[in-house]
């Protein structure tokens, strides 16, 4: 007969690792403060990324809109363009970022609903939004061109757009195909087990 | 929080917590050598949350639940994609941290049974069973699982059987 009372005193007085160690004390503030550095460090990352994809976004525009003269359609393209390209790449940083500051303090239960939820969006946008950027990718890219293409002949400018949409089409196919093996590959794994956890834990037959 | 006012308060969890934060990730992984990862993990996992602890549960309570949450979660491959998302590998523990064997060198013949015992579970089982070693109430897990208290007594009452049979066995 087990006695899971007499257990319990016996587990509670395993001598931890924690106290074996002198050291040990030392060793995680030391953890702690190449945190702290790492995180300075990320926050000066951050800045620089966004600083820099403003600047870059800026020189586009001005380069497109005040270097030369443009029409209406090339500076609607333009606006779209950057539109485009702030909203896909705000909610892939949001669903990324969500990845790294998962909430702890929760329920394992919605803990687990909160770490699925992720996994989903994070699907979701390849699988839908990465497409739709794609799609008002290539429109953008063939109104930009109508204006560039403006002295070719009508054929050549035919083949050019159909050239220049089948190339970012297969880019954006081989992107995609390349992004969800990638899931599969990392993700699944860990969804399903997570999954299954959740599904132990809500099911008490 | 101002920084070493933060510090002054993780300091105090990790000193009063420290054992059972080791014992609970000791007993959720099969694969002991990942303990002093996990435990590394569970640490900054606190210390990011420390602002966000609002004295609404015990300390304890909400120790135990980052806990839970960082081992459900732990897995090498995930480890690996958030770190390289992140940039950022803690490993200062490696080289300070006693291996596991020295660990389990302090056990005895119940313990080290138990152990194994445990390490047959899955890994949900693993930790409902090391909170309720930790002397939990139903209460208490029930919170930090998110299962209501009655599902929390049928679980550990099946698990502590399948624990009782595989020990028996054992002898």
């Amino acid at each position: 007969m087990i006695e899971f009372d007499a257990l319990k005193k016996n587990w509670q007085n395993q001598k931890s690792a924690a106290d074996m160690k002198p050291d040990f004390d030392n060793a995680v503030s030391s953890s702690l403060s190449k945190l702290k550095k790492f995180e300075k460090r990320i926050l000066k990352i951050n800045i620089a990324k966004t600083t820099g994809i403003i600047l870059i976004v800026f020189l586009f525009i001005w380069s497109m809109l005040f270097a030369s003269p443009v029409s209406t359609l090339t500076i609607i393209a333009v606006a779209m363009l950057v539109i485009a390209i702030v909203i896909f790449w705000t909610k892939y940083l949001r669903i990324q970022l969500r990845t790294t500051k998962l909430n702890v303090n929760e329920n394992s239960l919605d803990f687990i609903d909160d770490v699925l939820e992720n996994f989903s969006a994070q699907r979701e946008l390849f699988k839908k939004d990465f497409r739709l950027f794609g799609a008002v990718l290539i429109i953008i890219i063939n109104i930009l061109y109508l204006d560039l293409l403006n002295g070719m002949q009508l054929l050549e400018r035919v083949g050019f757009h159909i050239f220049m949409s089948a190339a970012l089409l297969a880019v954006l196919f081989v992107g995609i195909k390349f992004r969800m093996r990638r899931f599969k590959k990392e993700n699944e794994p860990i969804e399903n087990e997570l999954i299954k956890m959740k599904e132990d834990l809500e099911n008490i037959k | 929080m101002i920084a070493s006012e933060k510090e002054k308060k993780f300091s105090i969890v990790f000193k009063e917590n420290k054992d059972r934060i080791f014992r609970l990730c000791y007993a959720s992984l099969n694969n002991k050598d990942e303990v002093d990862d996990l435990f590394q993990e569970v640490m900054i996992n606190i210390w990011r949350s420390l602002e966000s602890f609002r004295n609404e549960s015990k300390i304890s309570t909400w120790i135990y639940r980052i806990t839970v949450n960082t081992a459900l979660l732990f897995n090498k491959r995930f480890k690996a994609k958030s770190s390289r998302f992140m940039n950022f590998e803690p490993n200062v523990l490696d080289e300070n941290h006693p291996h596991e064997d020295s660990f389990i060198k302090t056990f005895d013949e119940d313990l080290k049974n138990l152990h194994k015992a445990i390490s047959q579970l899955k890994k949900q089982d693993r930790l409902i069973i090391g909170l309720f070693l930790e002397d939990m109430s139903y209460e208490e897990i029930s919170e930090i699982v998110g299962i209501n208290t009655n599902y929390v007594g049928v679980k550990i009452n099946r698990i502590k059987s399948v624990l009782a049979k595989t020990m028996e066995g054992m002898k």
